[in-house]
């Protein structure tokens, strides 16, 4: 029995197309221990938003299973466990027709979750991101960072034990990005979350995780990992010190491998 | 600035009234054109306003009565026949070739065919406008209902929403701006089908007025019935953009 809260096995999913079947991603095998920090880094086209929706039971694996604490999914994620899950997405994907309290308590009316203490859940995480005083405005009229930061916190509301993260904030410049890193960081420590984390920018997934899953395209496989040894908590300085530049090159040649590997 | 704007948008279309009507006035003056050809606006607006009472009123009720019935009860089935289509992919196959025969089909012609199952009254105007006014708001609802963002449904799917909560909360807000083009193209098909079934066969109603008074070479009666009809069309058009720029405060 493996003390893992998250794990894939074997896992594998084919796309029909006009040009018959197309393996997105094959044989991808990997844990996530609770409370663990994890990304996923590779070229475009490598699959890695595949594998994040998989997770989130917004697509369902051709082959394999996943295991949430224990139990196995071969044919998609319920909506049981959906419950215990917070998906962030690439754009903030907040209902434009919905005020920001509003898009908040989305996940609590379709979990049917009622009560006080789920309304102070919106306001404490509100306040967490410093955006109390925006609650009854529309998403429209908040920056993208903003949007981003509510992004975030929509997801999780409903208090899910594992938050996946597909690339969220790779539309933001590289100031906000690396406000919210930051940001996402001190989440992360004050409230232990299992965290996968999607991106294609290298040093943002050293900076941020413990572990970080090196992808490769044609077909989409997890070719290597890496055990980023850095101290905690981790601060934007440390971008600059060598063993994070050594990390840095390490998967930065691994992918540049890689797409010599395409070119060919 | 915002009131501005708006003093703007109704005294410009004004402008454009008044210098036509006086333009009409002075070409019908100047040329010396019969009033049994084109009356007079001047003409128009005495002779009708010295009628109005005895020879329009009740017949203006009547149309406006057919018009809202089938409006009202024709608009709310084609947002929920829409809302079928989209959400039952097969129904939507099966059915959409049609919608737009309904579209273009002219429900006046069957109006002799109505009168023989339902007789001579209002209720076969009813008919025609409600037949007339679902599929036009059916077609663009459904335009609507199909055009999701797919990620604004990953949120959704994110959460295991049902089929129910995912078409309130995201894709019947999403089509709103359609469904609005649809209600507003509804009012207009609404008009036409109204005074298009008095012309076919009726005793009462604006439609009937201007066959009646054409006849009678009542010129500027006839005039004046046509305008009335152009002003309900308008107005209806103009109610919906006020109700829709209430409901939709998200776009500016």
């Amino acid at each position: 029995m493996s003390n893992f809260k998250i794990e894939l096995e074997n896992i594998e999913k084919t796309y029909l197309t006009k040009n018959g079947p197309l393996i997105a991603v094959t044989d991808v095998n990997f844990g996530v221990e609770e409370n663990d920090f994890v990304t996923l880094v590779g070229p475009s086209g490598c699959g890695k938003s595949t594998i994040i929706r998989m997770l989130g039971g917004i697509i369902t694996p051709t082959k394999g299973k996943i295991i949430y604490s224990g139990k196995e999914y071969t044919n998609g994620i319920p909506r049981e466990e959906q419950r215990n899950l917070g998906f962030i997405f690439q754009s903030h994907n907040l209902l434009p027709w919905f005020t920001i309290r509003k898009n908040l308590e989305l996940p609590l009316n379709i979990f049917n979750l009622t009560g006080e203490k789920w309304q102070k859940s919106i306001e404490s995480l509100l306040q967490m991101v410093n955006l109390s005083e925006h609650a009854e405005s529309y998403p429209t009229e908040l920056s993208g960072g903003m949007q981003q930061r509510v992004g975030v916190i929509r997801a999780m509301v409903h208090n899910p034990e594992i938050l996946l993260m597909d690339e969220p904030f790779g539309e933001l410049d590289a100031i906000n990005r690396e406000q919210l890193d930051i940001e996402l960081l001190s989440i992360w420590e004050k409230t232990k979350k299992t965290i996968i984390f999607i991106t294609h920018n290298v040093s943002e997934a050293i900076l941020l995780s413990s572990r970080v899953l090196v992808m490769s395209t044609n077909p989409g496989r997890i070719i290597e990992e890496v055990k980023i040894d850095l101290p905690r908590p981790r601060s934007l300085e440390m971008m600059n010190e060598e063993r994070f530049l050594d990390y840095e090159e390490q998967i930065t040649n691994l992918i540049g491998e890689l797409n010599l590997e395409m070119v060919e | 600035m915002k009131a501005r704007r708006s003093t703007k948008n109704v005294l410009a279309p004004l402008i454009v009234l008044v210098v036509l009507l006086i333009g009409l006035e002075l070409i019908i003056k100047a040329f010396n054109i019969s009033r049994q050809v084109l009356p007079a606006p001047s003409a128009i607006l005495s002779v009708c306003a010295k009628e109005f009472k005895v020879n329009i009123w009740s017949h203006l009720i009547v149309t406006l009565k057919v018009i809202i019935t089938g409006f009202i009860v024709g608009v709310p089935i084609g947002i929920f026949c829409a809302a079928l289509l989209s959400q039952f992919k097969i129904l939507e196959k099966a059915f959409s070739p049609y919608v737009i025969m309904l579209v273009t089909t002219p429900f006046i012609i069957l109006v002799p065919i109505f009168m023989l199952w339902l007789g001579f009254g209002l209720n076969v105007r009813i008919l025609a406008v409600i037949l007339q006014t679902i599929p036009i708001v059916m077609l663009n609802s459904l335009s609507g209902f199909n055009n999701v963002e797919k990620v604004k449904l990953d949120l959704m799917n994110s959460l295991g929403a049902t089929k129910v909560q995912t078409f309130i909360k995201v894709i019947f807000p999403n089509a709103l701006p359609q469904v609005f083009t649809g209600i507003k193209l509804g009012g207009i098909f609404s008009t036409i089908a109204a005074v298009s079934a008095e012309f076919a066969g009726a005793q009462t109603g604006l439609g009937n007025r201007i066959m009646y008074f054409s006849s009678f070479i009542e010129t500027e009666l006839a005039f004046g019935c046509i305008l009335i009809i152009a002003l309900i069309g308008i107005t209806l058009f103009n109610l919906t953009s006020m109700v829709e720029r209430k409901i939709i405060i998200w776009k500016k």
